[in-house]
Parts: C-alpha cells; structure tokens; sequence
C-alpha cells in the first residue's frame, strides 16, 4: 500500500465517522469503490476495542505462566511460599517443592503452562474442601498454580513399570482411590483424569492428586472449539467424544487403573484374564462403554469391592468400636481390657543379630545401623527397645533377654506387628557375608530376603546399608497387605504365648457374644498357663456377674495368689475384685479403685467400676452417677457407664434421666441385654404395660426364658397372681438350670421362696427354699432362703443360716449390714421380742437404701428389707406412727422396691400401722390401696384373706 | 537508590538536550527495573488486583528519578521511552514462552501423558506486535499512539505531551489504529 493511499483511508475513515449519518453517506459514495471498501471494512471493526482496550500486561495470560516459570528456582519465593526444589515435570506443568513461610509446613507448587479459568478458580474453593486421607489436599489457587499437599512417594504409573501388583495390594489401593472417589463424588467434583500418574503411593496409604483440575459439576456440552483436557489413554469414551462427563466417567477410569494393577498391562483388544471371577466382573463392569451399564456411583463400587475383601475378621476393621458393642452381650460382665482397635501400620520387630564371626565389635551395631536405616523408611515403623521391653516383662522375662528368632516372633504376635527381620553375620576367611531375612510372624512365611559380602571389616557397614535398602523396599510393599490381619494381643502376664492368644480370643468374645462364650475361653487359657493371674481375675469377674458368685470368689481367690508378678494395673484390678468378690468389703473396694483412678486419671475403668456394684451396695447413687459420667466422658464406647447411669438414677426415682442414659447409649449404637430390664422396670414403673411386654419380645432368645420370665413373676406376684407368677418361675429356673446356671436357678427359687413367705404361703415358701439351697449356697440365695424360712416359721434353720453367712462373710458389707440385721431382727419377732427387734436393725441404717445382691445386678428384689422388717418391729412394739414412716419409706423408694412384693405389702403394712396410730381415715384409705392393687389376685392367698377380713371391720 | 536515582536523573536531561549517548545508558538502567517490576506485577496478579499496569511506569519513574530536578518534559519523554521499554519486554516473554512450547525447553513427555489442547484465535502479543510493526511503516505517529497506550499503559495526557500532538490527534489515531489493528489480525 502506498503511503497516498493510507492518507486517503485515514482521511475519509475520520471525515466518515465525525460526521452525521448523511454527510457520512455521502461521502462513501463519492469515494472511489476501492476506497469505500476499506473504510466500510474499517468500520466493520465495531468491536475491536474489545482488543487493544485493555494494557497489554494484563492481557497476557501466556506470559504469566513464564513469569513463575523462570524465576522459579531453588529460594525464589512466589507469595509466601519458599521454593526448594524441583520435584518434577508433568504434561501440564512443573512440580516444586515448597514451604508455606506462614504455616512453616511443607507443600507442592504445581505450575501450568495455561492460565486457569476464572470459573476454575471459583471452584477451586469446592476442590480445597475435598478433606480427605485419600485425596491430595488443594491449599491454594494462584491464576497458573497449585499449592496443594506435599506427598512423598512414588506414582503408581512409576510403581506399574515394574509390573503387576500383587492381589492383596490391589485391593487395598482400590479401597483407597474408590474412597477418595466417594468423597468427591459426594461433593459433586468429578476427577476427569483419574490415570496411575496421578495417583500417588505415600507412607500413610494411596493418595489421589488433581481432582477436579477440569471442571466441576455438571458441565456444558464440549465443543471443537472449547478446550478438552483429559489424558486421552484414560479417558471414558464419553468424554473423548466431548459428551458431558460424570462420576461414571471417573469409574471407568478407575476401571482401567484397576486393570492395569492386576495385569501389569494397558487395557487392549485382547484383555488379559482376571481372577477371581468376583472381581474380574467389577472390571468388567467398571469398563462397559455405555455409562448407563456400568457401576451407577463410586459407592456402588466401594459395596462391591469391599464384599470382595479377604479379611474376615470384622472385628478389628474400624466401623467402630460401637459397632461391635452393639452386637447382644449376655448378663453382666465388666472387662478390664483395650477395645479393640487399628494398630499402628507396617511395625516390624528387629531380632539381635546373630554374630557368628566371634569378633565382638558386630555385636551391637549391626542392629544400630539396621535400625537407623529402617527407620528412614517411609514405609516401615520399628518396635522401639521401650516398647520391647514393656514386652518383654509381660512375659516374666527380664528386659535384657536376647532377642532370638524366637522370642522376637512372639513379641511380634504380642504386638500386633507384622514382621520380625532377622540378621546374621558370619566371617568367611578375611570376608564376610551379611544376610538379611524378612519373616511374618504370625505364618512364618517368609517376606524377603537379601544377601551381601564386604570383602573387609571396614565394608560391612556399607553393605549392610546396601541391602537394609534392598530390603525395606520390598518390605514396604508386602506389609501393606500382611498389616491388615494382623491384630495386637491383650497385654497381659503370662508367659505363655498360646494362653494369652486364648485370652485375647475371650476379650473378643466378650465384645460379640458376651460372657457365656468368653468363659471357655478363659478356662483353656487357664488350663494352659494355671499362673495367668489376669485370666483367673476375669473369669472371677465374669463369673460373679452371671450369679456364680462361689466359682467368682474363688478364681479371684486364685488371682489374689499371684499377686506379686502382675502388672501396675492388673494389681490393682485383682484387689479391687478380691474386696468385691471374696471378702465383700465394699467400702474397702471404693478405696482401691478411688486411689486406682488418681493414680490413672484418664483411665475410664476405675470410674466405671465405681458406678458399678460399689456404689449401688452402698447406697451412694449420686456418688454413682458421677463417676459413671466420667466413665463414659473419658470412654464412651463403655457399655456399663451407661446402664449404671440408668439403674443410679432409677434408685433416686429419677425415671425420665434413667431414660435418658439409655437413649444417650442408643444414640451411640451401643446396646446391652440388661437395658431392656431397666427399661422393663421404668415401663412398669410408669404402668406401661404395653412398653413392658415389648422389652420382653425384644430380649434375645433364651434370654427371655431366663432372666425375663423372673421379672414377670415377680411383676406378677407384687399383685397377688401366684398362680401365674409360678408358671414363670417355673420357667425362668428351668431355663436356667438347662443353661447350666444353677446359681441363677437358685436365685429364682430363692425369689419365689421369699415371695411365697410374704404372703403366708408357709409350706411352699419352705419348699421354695430348700430348693433352692439345694441347688446353690450362694452369699444371696442363702440369705433370701434363711429369710423365707423366717417368715414361714422355720426359725431354727433360719438363724443356722445366718450363722453359716456370718462365718462365711466377715466382711461383707451386704452381709453384715442388711442380711444379719435384717434375719435377726427377724430371729427376735419371732421369739416375740420387738424391741430388741428394731435395736438389732440399728446397724442397717446408715445403708437402709442400698441395693442388696439379691436386687443388683440382675435379681432386682430384696431392697429396703431392713426398713420393711424395722417397720414391723414397730408395729409389734405398739408404735404406730414409726411403723407408718418405715412403711412409707417402702412405698417411696418405688426405683428401690421396683416389683418386689413388698411394693404392695407397704399399703397393707402402712394401714395397720394407722391402726395402731388410730387413724382411721388413712388407714381405710391405705387398706383400699392395697385391695385395689390386688384386686385380681388369687383369692385363696392367706395375707388377702387376712386383709379383707381387717379391712371390713375398718 | 540514591547515587542511581541522581545518576538516571542526569541522563535523562542529557538525553532530552539531545545526547543520544545517553539514551542508551538510560536505558541500561531503566530497563532491568521496569522489566523486574512488570514481572513482580504479572507474579502477583490476581483477579480483583487493584495494581493498575498504568500506574507501572509511573511507579518505575517515581523510583528512578528525581523528580524535583526533572520537569514535565523529561517526564513525557521518559515515559515514551519506558512504554517502548515495556513492549520488548512483554513482546521477549511472551517469545520466550512461545518457544518453550515448541519444545525449546519443554519436558521430554510421552505423547499419550501429553494434555489435548485447542485454543481459540490468535490474539497474543506477538500477533499484534507483529501487526503494530507492519503498521508503524505506513503510520509511525499511531503506532506510536498504540505502543504508548497499549503496551505502556500511559494516558492521553501523557501521549499528548510525550508526542507533542493534541488530544483529538491523539483520539483518532487511537481509533484508526485500533480498526486497523483488528481488521489485519481478524483476516
């Protein structure tokens, strides 16, 4: 173009513009057709301020991404992140580590040669709450960069170069990436590039990298001319046709990833055989080209996989502690142990080295270096000397025990870990070899294993270096898979490796079936080792709780022998059991395990036995409901803090707090078989009979023919239909007695005895009692028993009973505090004494409201019998209005009494005690009370017979 | 700062009383300090910075020289030179990336790792460069215009003086070059 001719474009293209629409018209046409042309084509350009409107230096989006790009180098800073080093090149970009100068944590800068989308940017915040152990964590968003989690380790595209991976492993880098998938998915961020380079293989398990680096959401139809990002060897076919993507999407390219891991190759025409066939159909699936075909959500396909898991032991795998608990436990047990629980990862047990060489300087420091490079390990974690040690003392052996091959092995089945790594070394003329091998202890297989030589002394260190390398790699890798079925023992005294997996079995069984299946399991664990003190102080335990009180004394008796080789805390519990199995002394007992609770502050257990029997049999529920309050504070997956929590509460007619602590429990899926009789109780409380029969269908199997046909007796008796509380009775004991609990059997007896007595029945009530003496001489039954033949006559054999019961139990606080008290002031009436009667119930009363054993843990009769009795002491003595505040004090303490027969009793009790007070107008209204709470009874019961009679003449 | 502010203050009144010498040690100077501060404001350029590129060579000016020893003809005339300084130096970057990804410094990929990309039309610095040197044959004076507006981020007021033209010259050479400028690049 000539410079006349621009001048004339110039000329006209401004004279056309400045001009009005006319003079603008007319002047185009007056210009020659060339001209027009131009300057009309000028004119065209109406939006090319759009180009040049902005400064040229912000409207360089290239020249961004070479700004960080060339100065970023080792101490250049970009914001307040410091750069270290380079760590990589990718397709998109360059990888560089950083610090985080304000936070002082290390990170990953990755830098793109693209600027990123505004609408990335937007959405970066959504990625950034993507928090998750399985997904890389995106801290920061610069215009081309990422700042996101720094994870050390290798991508599982570097890691396929190698091969296949083995099964095991495949399946738990397949939980870990699908995981991260469900977390993204659930936020709805689709990955889009999920390929093994963006997959990482770190210390703490498989890492996912750059989710949603595209976009996120739903997203608009891709078209040519809009960028599609997305490596195209792993992208669904969906996406490479540029149709929108979605959470299918990313499963089919896990399916990929999923393939190459168990094949070691790229999906192709010909596809490799996958087995088993279970998981060969998640492939497939995952794989189908039509996204309506395969897995619908990331969910979906962690259910599947997860079915697939070859680890059985549902137990151990977290899903909670709670949701072990939840599963039914039987009758009353309290355990001493560590729930279980996930252990610490890949923790291997280094043996001593085995010097062969008989030159003493290899002693000590081959073990030395070998520690310290293991230790370097990302993948491995060693079994520290302190640890060993604690180890090794649970074993009787003393700390300096050499660590054979052996002992190593066991230390390692203590533990939980996975393997112990042995070591030799020998000298072979001026060489020396070094060998190193890897072992599972729990199998015996064997894991790796590397050999060196150094031709001089001064080598062997170096070599040793060389193969500790070799082999922590190799480790790394099949520890992964060993770790998951490994699970640690109880640390408990014994020196018998077998005795204490027996041990550990019960605490399992303990935690899923209750304690019925844990006795066998302690009795072989004792059978094996007769010295496990700890085995005899549990099954003690457990025994008391399901009403074997005799064989709980004595295996506690037998704890109590081995007192001086148990641990800290295994003292303390056997004391503690001794004083509340064997001799009874409560008060004793509060003192152990309050001075066992200070010593050990955030120690749930002592808190939780505190609420337990302790408090109940001393009458100190407020003291109870604290300490079951810490308990579950300091643990909340303790069952019994909750129940005890109920049953403190329903003592002090707190009913809707008693509730209350039962549904805290169910809120955390922990549920117990002695809740439903607390909540039986709190329903018959109310009198809600509904809510009481629906506890009864709940309880589980030959429960309900057991314990829960008892409690309907005694429902039943309270109200005067013996016939039909016989009929349970009968039940509950022949349920017991078939179950082999013939303390529980007598204790049922004992209870139909006493109620038989109560109400004048005198010859079955004798019955009853024999019976049951006959079937067990438990602390309870015998006394319920003496108690029955008390009242039905029978002095003599009675007052023998309270002999054999104060022989037998010096100091036992029930004993001495309610059952003698209570039997010979019942001694005393029957000899026609009354005064002396009340002097000998002096000692009950500063436990007058404390559960008997007859009523806590699982009897629930027997309570304020003192008072009761104390109350007819004064009726015979002539003093009305005493008699009328013990008996009130029966009807009061409806949460003590619960359904034991006296409940009813107290009304009768109380009217005559108006009598004798010469209040007419109360003691009618008392006698109706009665009348009316019995009104359905058996009409041939003598104690009814009697009433109506003293009623019609009120 | 001192010694070189006072330094670069005498050579740009050398070189406005025409010691062409000068211009050249100026520039040596001035350059690495806009280059290093255009740098430092694309790094820390975030969506809603309220750094405006404008204010650049201000800023650069306000730091080298004194400018109690100065007046607004040295001021004009350092601005021109800065908006031409500025323009090598994105125009140089942005060269610098392109060759980058001709694979002059780009990582050894497999094709398969590589991300698919299409971009849109050729707006980039190097097209209109390109196109302002093209033009600047037929039309100094605008291209001019447009290298101080564009590239230097300098206002009207400061091209009027630099130039030494009047506003409405400096308006319409605006627009004529902007119609230009799209009409070459658009076709």
């Amino acid at each position: 173009m000539s410079p006349e001719r621009f001048q004339q474009i110039e000329a006209l293209y401004h004279a056309a513009r400045e001009g009005t629409s006319e003079q603008r018209a007319a002047l185009l046409a007056r210009a020659d057709p060339e001209l027009r042309r131009q300057v009309e084509s000028l004119f065209a350009q109406a939006d090319s301020g759009e180009l040049l409107d902005r400064p040229a230096i912000q409207n360089t989006p290239e020249l961004l991404g070479d700004c960080t790009v060339t100065e970023l180098s080792s101490g250049a800073c970009l914001g307040p992140y410091s750069i270290e080093s380079k760590l990589g090149e990718g397709g998109m970009g360059e990888v560089f580590r950083a610090i985080d100068t304000r936070l002082g944590r290390a990170v990953a800068i990755k830098t793109t040669h693209e600027r990123f989308a505004e609408r990335f940017q937007r959405e970066a915040r959504a990625i950034s709450s993507l928090n998750h152990p399985n997904v890389c964590t995106l801290y920061d968003v610069g215009p081309n960069y990422l700042v996101m989690e720094l994870v050390e380790g290798e991508t599982l595209a570097a890691r396929l170069k190698s091969g296949p991976i083995p099964l095991k492993t495949v399946l738990l880098y397949s939980s870990q990436i699908v995981a991260a998938l469900v977390e993204a998915h659930g936020k709805s961020i689709i990955h889009r590039d999920l390929k093994p380079g963006n997959i990482m293989i770190g210390k703490s398990g498989v890492k996912v990298l750059d989710f949603g680096l595209a976009r996120s959401g739903q997203d608009e139809t891709v078209t040519a001319s809009r960028m599609i990002i997305g490596t195209p060897g792993y992208m669904a076919p969906e996406q490479r046709e540029g149709k929108p993507a979605d959470a299918r999407s990313d499963i089919y390219s896990f399916g990929l990833v999923l393939y190459e891991m168990l094949t070691g190759a790229r999906v192709g025409p010909q596809r490799k055989r996958i087995r088993p066939r279970r998981l060969k159909r998640i492939v497939d699936r995952c794989l189908e080209e039509d996204p309506g075909r395969r897995w619908q959500s990331s969910a979906e396909l962690q259910r599947e996989l997860a079915a697939l898991s070859l680890v059985k032991h549902r137990a151990y795998i977290a899903g909670g502690i709670a949701a072990i608990l939840a599963l039914a436990a039987a009758t009353g047990y309290f355990f001493l142990h560590r729930t279980p629980g996930l252990r610490a990862k890949n923790t291997i047990v280094l043996a001593d080295f085995e010097n062969k060489t008989g030159d003493p300087v290899f002693d000590q420091t081959l073990r030395q270096g070998l520690a310290v490079q293991l230790e370097q390990s990302p993948f491995l974690t060693l079994i520290s000397d302190q640890q060993t040690g604690q180890v090794l003392r649970l074993m009787n052996r003393p700390p300096e025990t050499r660590l054979t091959p052996e002992i190593s092995r066991e230390i390692c089945e203590r533990t939980g870990s996975s393997a112990v790594l042995e070591g030799s070394i020998v000298g072979l003329g001026s060489q020396y070899i070094l060998w190193l091998r890897a072992r599972n202890c729990r199998t015996g297989e064997a894991l790796a294993e590397e050999q060196a030589q150094a031709e001089k002394k001064e080598a062997v260190l170096n070599a040793l270096s060389r193969i500790a390398i070799q082999i922590r790699t190799r480790l790394g890798e099949s520890l992964a898979t060993i770790q998951q079925h490994s699970t640690p023992l109880e640390q408990a005294t014994t020196s018998s490796l077998e005795a204490l997996k027996a041990y550990s079995a019960a605490t399992v069984a303990i935690h899923t079936h209750g304690a019925p299946a844990a006795i066998p399991e302690l009795e072989r664990a004792i059978a094996i080792d007769p010295q496990f003190a700890m085995a005899h102080a549990d099954l003690g335990f457990m025994a008391y709780g399901v009403g074997q009180t005799d064989r709980g004394a004595e295996e506690v008796r037998i704890a109590y022998r081995l007192l001086d080789r148990v641990s800290d805390r295994e003292r303390r519990y056997i004391l503690m059991l001794y004083d509340r199995q064997v001799t009874g002394n409560l008060e004793k007992e509060l003192h152990t395990l309050e001075s066992w609770a200070q010593t050990y502050p955030r120690d749930p257990y002592p808190q939780g036995i505190i609420g337990g029997w302790v408090t109940h049999g001393t009458g100190q529920y407020e003291r109870g409901i604290q300490a079951s309050e810490d308990a579950i504070r300091l643990d909340p997956s303790i069952l019994y803090g909750y129940g005890s929590l109920a049953s403190h509460n329903l003592a002090l007619n707190r009913f809707s707090e008693a509730a209350d602590a039962l549904r805290l429990a169910a809120g955390r899926k922990l549920e117990y078989s002695g809740f439903l009789v607390t909540r039986y109780y709190l329903a018959f409380l109310k009198g809600d009979q509904a809510g009481m029969d629906r506890e009864v269908t709940r309880a589980p199997g030959e429960h309900a023919s057991d314990t829960m046909s008892h409690h309907q007796a005694l429902v039943l008796a309270r109200s005067g239909r013996m016939l039909q509380a016989r009929t349970m009775w009968e039940r509950a004991i022949a349920a017991a007695r078939q179950a082999g609990n013939r303390e529980a059997a007598a204790l049922y007896e004992a209870a139909a005895a006493v109620s038989e007595a109560h109400f004048g029945n005198k010859a079955a009530a004798k019955e009853r009692a024999q019976a049951a003496l006959e079937l067990a001489k438990g602390r309870d039954v015998e006394y319920a028993a003496a108690f029955s033949l008390a009242l039905s006559g029978d002095v003599p054999e009675s007052e023998r009973l309270a002999a054999d019961l104060e022989k037998r139990f010096p100091e036992d606080t029930p004993v001495q505090f309610e059952y003698l008290p209570t039997l010979r002031a019942l001694s005393t009436l029957a000899h026609r004494a009354p005064p002396d009667a009340v002097a000998r119930l002096q000692p009950a009363v500063p436990y007058d409201l404390a559960l008997p054993g007859t009523a806590f843990p699982y009897g629930m009769f027997g309570g304020l019998y003192p008072a009761y009795i104390r109350g007819e002491a004064y009726l015979a003595a002539g003093r009305g209005q005493e008699a009328a505040a013990e008996f009130q004090k029966v009807l009061n303490h409806r949460g003590i009494v619960l359904a034991d027969p006296i409940g009813a009793l107290a009304h009768l009790q109380l009217g005559r005690a108006y009598v004798v007070s010469g209040d007419r107008t109360k003691a009618k209204s008392a006698y109706h009370d009665f009348l009316t709470l019995w009104k359905d009874a058996d009409s041939d019961i003598p104690v009814l017979i009697q009433a109506k009679a003293d009623y019609a003449k009120l | 700062m001192e010694a070189a502010s006072g330094e670069i203050t005498n050579l740009l009144k050398a070189w406005s009383g025409g010691d062409p010498d000068a211009l050249e040690r100026l520039a040596e100077q001035v350059y690495p300090e806009l280059r290093l501060m255009a740098r430092r404001y694309m790094k820390n350029e975030r969506a809603g910075n309220s750094l405006q590129a404008t204010a650049l060579v201000h800023e650069v000016y306000l730091r080298l020289v004194d400018v109690t020893k100065v007046d607004w003809q040295h001021r004009a005339q350092f601005f021109a030179m800065a908006a031409q300084m500025m323009r090598r130096i994105l125009v140089s970057a942005a060269r610098a990336r392109t060759s980058q990804k001709r694979g002059g410094r780009s990582p050894n990929v497999n094709i398969e790792d590589t991300a698919v990309l299409s971009t849109g039309p050729d707006r980039s610095i190097l097209a209109i460069d390109e196109a302002l040197t093209e033009f600047s044959q037929l039309a100094p004076r605008q291209a001019k215009v447009v290298e101080m507006r564009y590239f230097g981020g300098l206002t009207e007021e400061e091209i009027v003086t630099a130039l030494n033209i009047s506003p409405r010259t400096v308006r319409r050479d605006w627009d004529f070059a902007k119609a230009w400028l799209s009409k070459k690049l658009n076709s």
